[in-house]
């Protein structure tokens, strides 16, 4: 375990530097941050969008981040921001001390666990932010180590569940997780045993406590919705994954080859991580933002099969448990920490600001009140802020109607009615990456004209404009 | 009765082979290849017996290839009802790439020489390179067959720790693979040839990759995933040959480089993997009894019953890519100027085939787009991206012509700086230059 720690110390170290820079690069915390003072000024969840878009006012939204982006929203307005990132961060050393620790009871070896935790930390960095589903990855962490116990404080995994789906509806895993494992058990035990009844206890009060929201069964109704959704496929979390994908190359396919060789279930003793394999499989190849929950849930398997698999006297354990050898590592795993920390510190893309904040502030400062369109969504929720600009869809996205986001999308691939659709909608503004197919449209048409540009962004506005009303 | 049930899987999916009654575009583009002999036995089997013969003989080479796959699971001592197993994860694995190409002589070529590499004997040897040279002359996949070699070669090294005659064996079939795969006479160097039998050329920046997991539930990603999960549940390891996880995994790369390379996995992993569900199950293990040659005139007995069934059932013109994902339309419009032209695809597939039907009609990439030259790919890659010089590129390699989804940029910016809609199929639109027209 004291090796394992070592690592997860490096990588918290490398979690903690992406974390204080987060604001600058994802545009999701200002829209959390809109969310948050609402809810906070309000004391009433939102149930559609309102005049801050010009083009869904009045769509139903199910703000299901909404405790998350309560969080975001009082740590930003009392300047402990940093406060809301080391959480975050403690969040996710959890969930890899969590899976040292189910890896560890399993009776894995040091070898072993240190593996599994090495390839957890590879599969949740890419996914990993100031985000609300780092904290559903501790609540699902949670809820396995609860499995593989099998005592009776199971059932305070409802609790977990419940607290989970405020946060995040990934918690509608949660049932399919806990059904697999409850069937696992069933197919052990051959027969209606006492831990077969509380485990299908815990799967039916699981898809209970996932209800147990402000949203009510609404929360479900919309993860099930997004599951189908065409908004999909503009999203980049909800790509499905590749091999050059590095949470997937170096985290997740590893763990998979691991349990692969050496075999996780048969012939019936572990029929329930089985289950969970064949739950952790399919969803793997689902989305990229799947890949960390995958992870967690095969890691321990790996290590305990790694460790079942070598024989004691092949180990390197007794060589990793000298003092040296653990002085070693712990001056490693120290160095090495200095050195994510001073390197990403000086590197542009962690110290930089990644947003298109200053052309938004321009355009806000130009009179009126204007219809932006980003051909980056996220951009967007930067506008939120500004009373007098309108978003065409902004970080908030699954809310927005079909319709919206067709059309969104025909402008993003500058489909050829592109500006028909602008105009339609009657945008007066164009937020654009420098350079891309958009940028280069816009430039060739004489209705529209450069307003502001940086290294990065451009922004144009339509000639002859006439703002509107917000 | 359980002995019954792989040959109804091999039947079953020479049936839906055969009602998948497709050809597939990349097939012209090896019939044109003048180092494939499949291609031109195809086309002589085309011009003589007609499409329905090529379709159904492309069936039962399915077939033949899970039934291998059944028989190889069958010699390793494994009962007939996993040897179904094995048959039906193959069949899954299959399943998402009918049609007429040359793939089903891959298949069952991999198939057998799979089965080869588990025999000893210099019988065995003998016909494994047999089945190389064939294989290398009529599909091109000698690189696979090496790859397969070489982890043969490993495993019996891993297993042994010493040179025996085991070792000797896969050493010399290994070695003859890959002089075998050497000599084949391309005209193109032979590392970009045999990258591209095994889709790996796929991955160079404007070519065109089919990959495996595609954000929804397709056949590809379930058949995947039901082998992960056979394997992770009995171990890829369960019978202690170092050579079935090598293959397993290099081939599992493979599969997920490009989807095209999945039907390689499923019938060379099933049968390790049914064999290690067995060893948990079944004590006792037996061998097949019977004859080889017994066997082999049931088979062909078999085929050519369906054979015949096929070709008076089907139709026997070859109907050159008539389904919805091919843009033949396009195509007959922008050949009916009887104009030379040079035109770019945006998926480098849709132009597969189209000089051998169109002969006036050069495209800029096609299937071969990993072995094209390196300007041609920039061109496409920068051309579809809208990125950097893309439009003195396209002069450069004088394209008159673009097929692309009517909704993407480069339709846009090039209708803007005057290119024409000459024609549409719904989904795809043809471009040319204003003087075109």
């Amino acid at each position: 375990m004291r090796i394992a720690i070592a690592i997860i110390v490096v990588f918290c170290a490398r979690f903690l530097m992406a974390a204080l820079s987060f604001p600058s690069h994802d545009g999701d915390i200002a829209w959390q941050q809109w969310l948050g003072t609402y809810v906070l000024h309000q004391h009433v969840l939102p149930k559609q969008l309102g005049p801050e878009t010009f083009t869904s006012s009045g769509a139903p939204w199910i703000p299901q981040e909404w405790a998350f982006s309560v969080a975001v929203a009082w740590f930003i307005a009392h300047g402990r921001f940093w406060m809301l990132a080391a959480l975050s961060v403690a969040a996710i050393a959890l969930c890899l001390l969590l899976v040292a620790y189910r890896a560890h009871r399993r009776g894995a070896s040091t070898f072993g666990i240190a593996v599994a935790v090495v390839f957890s930390g590879f599969a949740l960095l890419p996914s990993f932010g100031v985000r609300a589903q780092v904290f559903g990855w501790l609540f699902l962490s949670i809820v396995l180590l609860l499995l593989d116990l099998e005592n009776d404080w199971l059932l305070l995994g409802l609790l977990a569940i419940a607290l989970w789906a405020n946060v995040h509806a990934s918690a509608l895993i949660a049932p399919v997780v806990i059904g697999a494992w409850a069937v696992g058990t069933w197919i052990e035990d051959r027969a209606w045993t006492v831990r077969v009844e509380r485990n299908f206890v815990f799967a039916a009060g699981s898809a209970v406590a996932v209800c147990m929201t402000p949203l009510l069964w609404h929360l479900p109704l919309y993860a099930l919705h997004l599951e189908t959704s065409t908004i999909r496929s503009a999203i980049a979390e909800w790509q499905p994954p590749d091999l050059f994908f590095s949470g997937m190359g170096y985290g997740l396919l590893p763990l998979l080859a691991i349990c692969c060789y050496f075999g996780i279930a048969a012939p019936r003793e572990r029929w329930r991580d089985g289950m969970l394999f064949a739950v952790a499989a399919i969803i793997g190849g689902l989305a990229v933002r799947h890949i960390p929950l995958a992870a967690l849930i095969l890691a321990p398997m790996a290590a305990q099969r790694l460790s079942s698999a070598v024989p004691v006297h092949a180990r390197v354990n007794t060589v990793l448990q000298e003092h040296f050898s653990e002085m070693l590592i712990y001056a490693c795993s120290a160095a090495v920490c200095g050195v994510i920390i001073l390197t990403l510190s000086r590197s542009p893309q962690t110290a930089g600001i990644t947003l298109p904040k200053t052309a938004i502030v321009s355009l806000a400062d130009v009179p009126g009140t204007h219809n932006l369109y980003c051909e980056d969504f996220a951009w967007c929720s930067l506008a939120l802020e500004e009373p007098n600009v309108r978003t065409f869809i902004d970080g908030r996205c699954d809310p927005f109607p079909p319709r919206v986001w067709s059309d969104y999308l025909a402008v993003e691939r500058v489909s050829p009615a592109w500006n028909r659709v602008l105009k339609r909608w009657d945008v007066d503004s164009v937020l654009v990456n420098e350079n891309d197919s958009l940028a280069q449209a816009l430039a060739l048409r004489r209705d529209w004209h450069l307003f502001y540009h940086d290294r990065r962004y451009e922004v144009f506005l339509r000639q002859d404009v006439r703002t509107a009303e917000r | 009765m359980t002995r019954y049930f792989a040959p109804i899987v091999a039947f079953a999916v020479a049936t839906a082979f055969a009602a998948h009654a497709r050809l597939i575009p990349e097939y012209l583009v090896q019939a044109a290849d003048p180092n494939l002999l499949g291609g031109a036995v195809f086309h002589a089997a085309l011009t003589t017996f007609g499409y329905a013969f090529v379709l159904a003989l492309c069936a039962v080479l399915a077939g033949a290839a899970v039934l291998l796959c059944a028989w190889r699971t069958r010699l390793r001592g494994a009962p007939d009802l996993y040897a179904a197993l094995a048959a039906l994860l193959a069949a899954l694995c299959l399943t998402g790439q009918f049609g007429v190409s040359l793939a089903p002589i891959g298949w069952v070529c991999a198939a057998l020489f799979a089965l080869l590499l588990e025999r000893s004997g210099r019988v065995s040897v003998v016909l494994a390179l047999v089945v190389v040279f064939a294989w290398s002359l009529l599909q091109g996949g000698a690189t696979l067959a090496a790859i397969l070699a070489l982890s043969a070669l490993a495993g019996s090294w891993l297993d042994a720790r010493k040179i025996d005659d085991d070792v000797r064996e896969k050493a010399l079939i290994a070695s003859g693979s890959i002089v075998l795969g050497l000599l084949q006479l391309h005209a193109l160097p032979w590392h970009a040839y045999g990258a591209h039998a095994l889709y790996l050329d796929a991955l160079l920046a404007g070519a065109q990759r089919d990959r495996l997991w595609t954000g929804g539930i397709t056949v590809n990603a379930l058949a995947f995933a039901a082998v992960l999960i056979m394997a992770a549940w009995y171990g890829v390891r369960r019978k202690d040959r170092a050579a079935d996880a090598i293959a397993f995994f290099v081939l599992m790369l493979l599969a997920m480089l490009d989807a095209r390379n999945l039907p390689y996995f499923g019938l060379l992993a099933a049968p390790v993997i049914a064999d290690a569900a067995a060893s948990y199950y079944v004590g006792a293990r037996t061998m097949p009894s019977g004859s080889f040659f017994g066997y082999s005139a049931a088979f062909a007995a078999c085929a050519f019953a369906f054979i015949a069934t096929i070709i008076s059932t089907e139709p026997k013109v070859p109907m050159w890519p008539q389904t919805a994902s091919e843009p033949a339309k396009l195509f007959v419009s922008l050949a009916a100027d009887h104009h030379a032209h040079r035109v770019l695809c945006e998926k480098p597939r849709w132009c597969d085939g189209v000089a051998a039907i169109f002969h006036g009609v050069q495209p800029l990439l096609d299937d071969r787009a990993g072995i094209a030259n390196a300007g041609a790919r920039r061109t496409q890659d920068d051309a579809v991206a809208t990125q950097g010089k893309w439009r003195s590129e396209l002069a450069r390699e004088r394209i008159d012509a673009v097929i692309a989804k009517s909704d993407t940029n480069i339709v846009a910016l090039l209708t803007q700086t005057g290119w024409r809609l000459r024609a549409s199929d719904g989904t795809r639109v043809l471009l040319t230059p204003e003087a075109a027209q």
